[in-house]
């Protein structure tokens, strides 16, 4: 099956060079941005200490245009990463559906106890496929989790 | 087909991702003992690209905060540098008007 998605070839580099675990380079990332900010607050608390005439006020003052064009192109990578889901997690939706057929297992909603179709379970008992269909919750010749479910529970 | 679809790299894959919620990742999770070979590698495949743009965005993340730290603290110098040419100014300006009551 093709979901679109390259692996490895469309990106700078490899996950990790094949030595590092996804979430230990994740958290590795996470880490070093932690230390930069550790860094940047003991550089302005030295600051303060070492010119008394210096106040909180000063340098928000003085940081102020830094930290706003920060936050701008911090947005933008969000944004970038928000955009970025999109394709993984179709990729991952069809792909689940494709699992889900092929090995006969429940829906994540069904797995949860959720009811995905919002079909009362008494109404999929008592009417025909024909009737369901007529209704708009079973498209034709299709083979839906109302089916099974229903089937299963007339232990069809 | 990867190379690395052993049970430990697959669920840490399904930890790592983003793109799937927490209930579907214990779904993913249930399934994997029902899952076949090929089936596995498909789901790492997808998994492992969206690791792969989540560490690319984080590597961009950090990059950003790293410029910008330096960015800050040089502007502190400076308004430091400025404000201590600035009281260097006003003392003198003080110290003229005091030599010139003499």
């Amino acid at each position: 099956m093709s979901n679109g998605i390259e692996t490895k070839n469309n990106v700078e580099e490899p996950i990790n060079n094949g030595t590092e675990k996804p979430s230990e380079a994740v958290n590795n990332y996470k880490k070093a941005a932690k230390e930069i900010w550790e860094v940047e607050n003991a550089e302005e608390t030295r600051l303060k200490g070492r010119y008394s005439f210096l106040s909180d006020g000063d340098i928000a003052d003085a940081i102020a245009p830094s930290k706003e064009k920060e936050a701008q192109e911090l947005k933008l990578v969000e944004k970038e990463e928000g955009e970025l889901n999109a394709p993984y997690k179709k990729a991952l939706t069809e792909f689940g559906n494709t699992v889900m057929s092929e090995n006969g297992s429940e829906s994540p909603n069904v797995a949860m106890g959720q009811n995905e179709e919002k079909i009362p379970l008494l109404q999929t008992m008592w009417k025909s496929k024909e009737e369901l269909n007529a209704d708009g919750y079973v498209s034709e010749g299709s083979n839906s989790q109302a089916d099974k479910k229903r089937d299963s529970l007339l232990g069809q | 087909m990867s190379s690395n679809i052993s049970a430990p790299y697959i669920l840490e894959l399904i930890e790592v991702s983003k793109a799937l919620s927490p209930e579907k990742k214990i779904w993913w999770k249930s399934e994997l003992p029902k899952m076949n070979d090929f089936q596995k590698a498909e789901l790492v495949k997808i998994l492992e690209a969206e690791a792969n743009a989540i560490i690319k965005n984080l590597k961009k993340k950090v990059a950003i905060k790293k410029e910008y730290a330096h960015k800050k603290i040089k502007a502190l110098y400076e308004y430091i540098e400025h404000k201590i040419e600035n009281e260097e100014e006003i003392e003198l300006a003080l110290l003229d008007k005091e030599l010139e009551n003499v």
